[in-house]
């Protein structure tokens, strides 16, 4: 219990950290919105723009104002475009995290499988063929991978819509068929990497004296590889699927742009380049949180997976 | 508590895609200096590449900045350009090299060319010059801080350790696409003349944590051998004892990772041309290339997937010389 008290302790400072990173990250881009939003040089009108939108208090009345109402779920007004950062979160996030959510689970699924396997049978025909796909999934950019199966089967095949998202309430079978691709795309080099990982962590797994023991008691191979080896593997494992959310958002980005969706990558996107200050510091730090938490929670998994975490 | 270490070396082996580090086969010892055929293909497109970053501006015959030339060759009459691959050849300047020998403007357009009627082909042998000199120099860059900051924290611990691995950590955890995208934004503003450096920064920014990790990992494990030691205890100063005994087994490590580092670059770059933050309108790049391609992608696929090709035969030889390089020296590590 006192860990978990000590870890939630850092947990609020790191966040706290992070709204001032998200905070100055964005104040620190040249041009402002009172320029982007008076036509003209007028100079006087831009710095009445700039009285109206409370750009010429101090930076840290700004900064109390902003993380006083994020906390409270409140994030901010846009200068310009139509609709309300908080509601654009509620619409966006969800939309980012089951794109996550669905290609962590199917990455993780297929690699963990394909990664006991090949340790156990390496250097076997079906290992060189998972190797060779590896690499090809971790050298050919998300951008490709993602035009590519577009191309194929939206505009070739027509299985699946061409851009968009359907909700899961709205559409159980339309959700699943606008998130095939997107997933699909993100989840390639996600199995490559888990794979791989998973796969040289097994091979060194498996020369331990437990495993030599487990196999002198006469167990099955299928129930030593996946209750013995599988479980002091997975720990690099679980790590880097928790790091590997701020790789999966970035290529999220691109994924978004290519198959039209409306999540929280492309949002930020766009509230960067056209300086929607208080908005584009909203998204940062939701997209931080998200990560935080997330490698919060894997930190708990390893005292489930490790019992000497647990104990010490 | 996990420890820290373990952690982040996790993770640069995430971000850096470990080679397949399976048992060595038995006759991996006669063959490991050798390249393979592999290595050679891979080193070969590389050179290619390089000749064709330095004599593109010669290769190049057909307009590929201003187009109205190459719209009308490839117009059906209907005023409306077509970007078809081959076959699109300008029926006019053929007519008229029938009729007075004048072969100039009498071109080919192999791969089409793009809805402001520029050449494809040629833009992209062009933007070979652009995409190698900012996937080199900020991957040169970067290995250059990353490794200094990596020996420092390596060698030294302590309190300097500290600062440097938590700063590193913090680095990474941003999404590499987003802080590349902030960068830009605060480097270049509005102004696209200081697009390309830049992106050179952001991308050196980016990549600096990376490599930082690999140098600081392997400078812990080295500094603790004999060799080290010894040099310690004849009383070399840290300076003699970082670059005469450290760095050289340091020094394999981040070239195999720097290697991944450019294909991750070239590929950062073209993403961030994607969202709208490449290389300025009179610069080309292959990323460039392909951001423009991709509003006509619909009806002209090929306008995205012919620039996309040699990226992803670059990134793919880059990463296989990477492990290469990265399986021999582990090789040779575990040998001594």
């Amino acid at each position: 219990m006192r860990l978990l008290g000590r870890r939630f302790l850092q947990l609020i400072v790191v966040m706290f950290l992070l709204s001032i990173v998200a905070f100055g990250s964005i104040r620190m881009l040249p041009g402002d919105p009172a320029e982007l939003l008076v036509p003209g040089i007028d100079q006087a009108r831009i710095e009445q723009a700039r009285e109206d939108l409370g750009l010429k208090k101090p930076l840290y009345e700004q900064y109390g104002k902003w993380a006083g109402n994020f906390v409270t779920g409140d994030f901010g007004k846009y200068y310009r475009a139509a609709g309300d950062p908080t509601g654009d979160v509620k619409t966006s996030l969800p939309i980012s995290l089951q794109l996550m959510l669905y290609t962590q689970i199917v990455a993780l699924v297929i690699a963990i499988p394909l990664g006991v396997l090949t340790a156990y049978k390496s250097d076997s025909f079906f290992d060189k063929g998972a190797n060779i796909f590896a690499f090809l999934g971790l050298s050919i950019p998300a951008f490709v991978v993602g035009y590519l199966l577009k191309q194929v089967f939206v505009f070739q095949l027509d299985w699946f819509p061409e851009r968009g998202w359907v909700p899961l309430s709205e559409s159980v079978s339309g959700h699943f068929k606008a998130a095939v691709l997107p997933v699909a795309t993100l989840v390639i080099a996600q199995i490559a990497v888990y794979f791989r990982l998973l796969r040289s962590d097994m091979i060194g797994t498996l020369q331990e004296d437990f495993i030599t023991m487990a196999r002198a008691k006469g167990l099955k191979s299928r129930r030593i590889l996946f209750r013995h080896a599988l479980r002091p593997s997975s720990l690099t494992l679980l790590t880097v699927a928790g790091l590997n959310v701020g790789t999966l958002i970035s290529s999220a980005v691109i994924v978004e742009n290519i198959y039209g969706i409306d999540g929280m990558g492309l949002k930020l996107v766009r509230s960067v380049l056209s300086r929607e200050y208080v908005a584009a510091q909203s998204f940062i730090a939701v997209i931080g949180i998200l990560f935080v938490l997330i490698n919060f929670l894997v930190d708990f998994l390893y005292t489930v997976l490790d019992p000497r975490i647990r104990h010490a | 508590m996990p420890e820290i270490s373990s952690a982040s070396t996790a993770a640069t082996v995430e971000a850096l895609s470990p080679a397949p580090s399976g048992p060595q086969p038995k006759g991996a010892g006669a063959t490991k200096r050798k390249l393979g055929l592999g290595g050679w293909i891979a080193a070969s497109w590389l050179i290619l590449i390089v000749v064709i970053s330095i004599v593109a501006p010669l290769l190049v015959s057909s307009p590929t900045t201003e187009g109205t030339r190459s719209v009308r060759a490839c117009g059906n009459g209907s005023g409306l350009p077509i970007y078809e691959p081959l076959g699109c050849r300008d029926r006019e300047a053929v007519r008229n090299q029938r009729k007075d020998g004048n072969a100039e403007g009498a071109v080919t357009h192999v791969a089409g060319v793009d809805s402001a009627g520029r050449d494809v082909f040629s833009r992209t042998l062009l933007g070979t010059r652009t995409t190698l000199i900012i996937g080199v120099v900020s991957i040169v860059l970067a290995t250059l801080l990353g490794g200094l900051f990596g020996l420092l924290s390596g060698y030294f611990r302590g309190r300097v350790d500290t600062v440097v691995s938590t700063l590193f950590d913090v680095m990474i955890a941003f999404p590499p696409l987003i802080l590349a995208l902030l960068l830009v934004l605060n480097f270049a503003g509005d102004k696209d003349t200081r697009r390309v450096p830049a992106i050179i920064i952001a991308l050196t920014v980016v990549a600096t944590p990376i490599l930082g990790r690999i140098a600081r990992v392997s400078t812990l494990t080295w500094s603790q051998r004999e060799f080290v030691m010894a040099a310690k205890a004849l009383g070399a100063k840290p300076a003699r004892i970082i670059f005469r005994e450290v760095l050289p087994n340091v020094a394999p490590a981040m070239m195999s990772i720097a290697m991944l580092g450019i294909g991750i670059a070239i590929v950062t770059e073209s993403s961030l041309a994607l969202i709208g933050l490449g290389v300025p309108d009179d610069t080309v790049s292959w990323g460039s290339v392909v951001a423009q391609g991709g509003a006509d992608f619909r009806n002209f696929p090929h306008l995205v997937f012919v620039p996309s090709v040699p990226i992803v035969i670059t990134v793919c030889c880059l990463n296989f010389l990477g492990d290469a390089l990265r399986k021999k020296f582990d090789v040779r590590e575990s040998a001594l």
